[in-house]
């Protein structure tokens, strides 16, 4: 009896840790336009902003951005007694919308059958929303272009004079959706932080040709975006030895760090795609003239930048269509891979950002190393 | 009957901005075209700028990507001890100071739209109190800006 007692103590305080550790919230609240949370777990604090404390003293409707939102919720599951999945916008202390889904039941009072409390998992999925609201409108310009220059040509304009604005127009869908077709489900992974979705297959590859096949994909849409020229440094990759990479995550880092290079780049300028090595890293680097990243753009000053949705104020201001989510991608997939993602402050407007894998050490060792 | 009206537009997406120019110089009227910020308020502020009705995109580049425009809008902002404005609201930014600032006193009845792909009711509200008519990419067909603005330009 004292065992399995001692044993249920130590399950609650794993529980109760567990709970605290997930990044799920969990809660309890009163229902009504004034309830209030009874319990809930660290991660509510983390996905609101509030402290616990805060969380605590405040009415659960505040957190809405809309109290009809609140009263719409509590008909849908006084009704049927449960939520699954439902999309809520909710407000953060920041006051930036966030957006959630909560799974939640209701519990009621036994003698008079009223709701007495809501439990529930709530899951941050702004990122997601986020994200998709960016596909969307990306993908929204380029359709709109197909649209226009379609009904012009039905209604009898030469085709000619619509030619350019057609193609433009297909060219830019393409490059978006050939990138969703090929990465959505890595990027939705990587937002869920179920790395484990991902599979890396590492195998020794060389770097030369998923590089060379990413130039290619994205020459002639840079050419024609804003006058850019690609170039690759193949002489760089000369005696490059193999590293372990999954050819496809790495495909799609290399494209979020080229597309970035090409959005921020000053028009008809030459974007490098080169290689090196040394003891401790293979890598490639992708150097480009444009927006500059000073000294406190970039780590250690700013942390910042390799965390999701972050963009610099000069990104911001000159380029307003972005997910800030291509560096965040690029260094999750460069860590999985063992590797890292290293950026140095720009000299004369030349930016570099290098792909760091680790460098395989064979018997024969490495010749020419340098640090 | 509206050939001398002009529509000052911007609009940085050239597909858009092309197709705009096209179905406006289809029903008769001059056009004059921005990608970014800095270029259509030079142009606002010209002596004698007094077109008949202006289409804003609600996110347009603050200037060009070159080095000499991002030189020329740092300095600028620099000078004015300000930070660069972000782009997200680019047209309501502008809307608002063609509304209220003396810089554009002569420009404070023009029509102003606000051509959008952005469905967001907060932008939709904050245009309705400038007095703007909001639509939106997609939602509203390209005639319907253009029905608009031969309604509000005569």
């Amino acid at each position: 009896m004292e065992r399995d007692s001692s044993q249920r103590k130590f399950s609650d305080k794993t529980l109760r840790d567990l709970t605290h550790r997930l990044n799920a919230g969990i809660y309890r609240n009163e229902p009504g336009e004034d309830g209030r949370f009874i319990w809930c777990n660290d991660a509510i604090a983390e996905i609101s902003g509030y402290s616990k404390d805060e969380l605590m003293s405040m009415k659960v409707s505040e957190l809405y951005s809309r109290s009809s939102d609140r009263r719409e919720f509590e008909q849908e599951i006084n009704t049927t007694g449960s939520v699954r999945g439902k999309q809520l916008r909710l407000v953060g202390k920041s006051g930036e919308p966030v957006y959630v889904e909560v799974t939640a039941v209701a519990r009621y009072d036994d003698s008079s059958g009223e709701v007495k409390y809501y439990e529930g998992i709530v899951l941050d999925v702004t990122s997601k929303v986020e994200m998709y609201r960016n596909i969307s409108h990306q993908i929204s310009t380029p359709i709109l272009g197909i649209q226009f220059s379609t009904e012009k040509l039905l209604g009898g304009e030469e085709f000619g004079k619509t030619s350019h604005l057609l193609l433009k127009s297909i060219l830019g869908l393409t490059h978006i959706a050939g990138f969703l077709a090929r990465n959505l489900h890595y990027m939705s992974s990587l937002l869920d932080k179920s790395e484990d979705a991902f599979r890396m297959g590492l195998v020794k590859t060389s770097l030369l040709s998923p590089t060379l096949k990413v130039v290619i994909d994205l020459q002639e849409y840079a050419r024609h975006l804003k006058g850019l020229r690609i170039n690759l440094e193949t002489k760089t990759f000369e005696g490059l030895p193999e590293v372990l990479t999954d050819k496809t995550a790495f495909t799609m880092t290399l494209y979020c760090i080229l597309d970035n290079a090409i959005k921020y780049s000053f028009e008809d300028s030459t974007v490098y795609v080169e290689a090196s090595r040394s003891k401790k890293y293979t890598s490639i680097h992708v150097r480009n003239y444009g927006l500059p990243l000073t000294k406190e753009n970039i780590p250690p000053s700013n942390p910042n930048i390799f965390t999701k949705e972050y963009r610099c104020e000069d990104a911001i201001a000159f380029m307003p269509s972005g997910y800030g989510l291509g560096l965040y991608f690029a260094r999750r997939i460069m860590q999985l891979h063992g590797g890292e993602i290293f950026v140095e402050p720009s000299k004369d407007y030349w930016t570099t950002f290098r792909l760091a894998f680790p460098t395989i050490i064979t018997t024969q060792g490495l010749n020419h190393d340098s640090i | 009957m509206t050939q001398s009206k002009t529509v000052f537009i911007l609009e940085d997406d050239e597909m858009i901005r092309g197709s705009v120019v096209s179905a406006l110089n289809n029903a008769g009227f001059e056009t004059c075209c921005y990608s970014n910020e800095v270029d259509f308020r030079s142009a606002l502020a010209e002596p004698n700028t007094s077109p008949n009705v202006i289409i804003l995109d609600i996110m347009a580049p603050i200037g060009r990507l070159t080095k000499d425009s991002y030189e020329r809008t740092k300095a600028h902002y620099a000078n004015l001890g300000d930070e660069l404005p972000p782009a997200k609201k680019t047209g309501l930014r502008i809307a608002h100071d063609i509304k209220t600032s003396d810089q554009f006193i002569g420009l404070k009845g023009t029509p102003i739209v606000i051509y959008s792909i952005l469905k967001e009711d907060s932008f939709r509200e904050e245009a309705s109190n400038l007095g703007i008519v909001y639509f939106v990419k997609g939602e509203n067909e390209l005639q319907d800006l253009v029905n608009h603005v031969i309604k509000v330009a005569l």
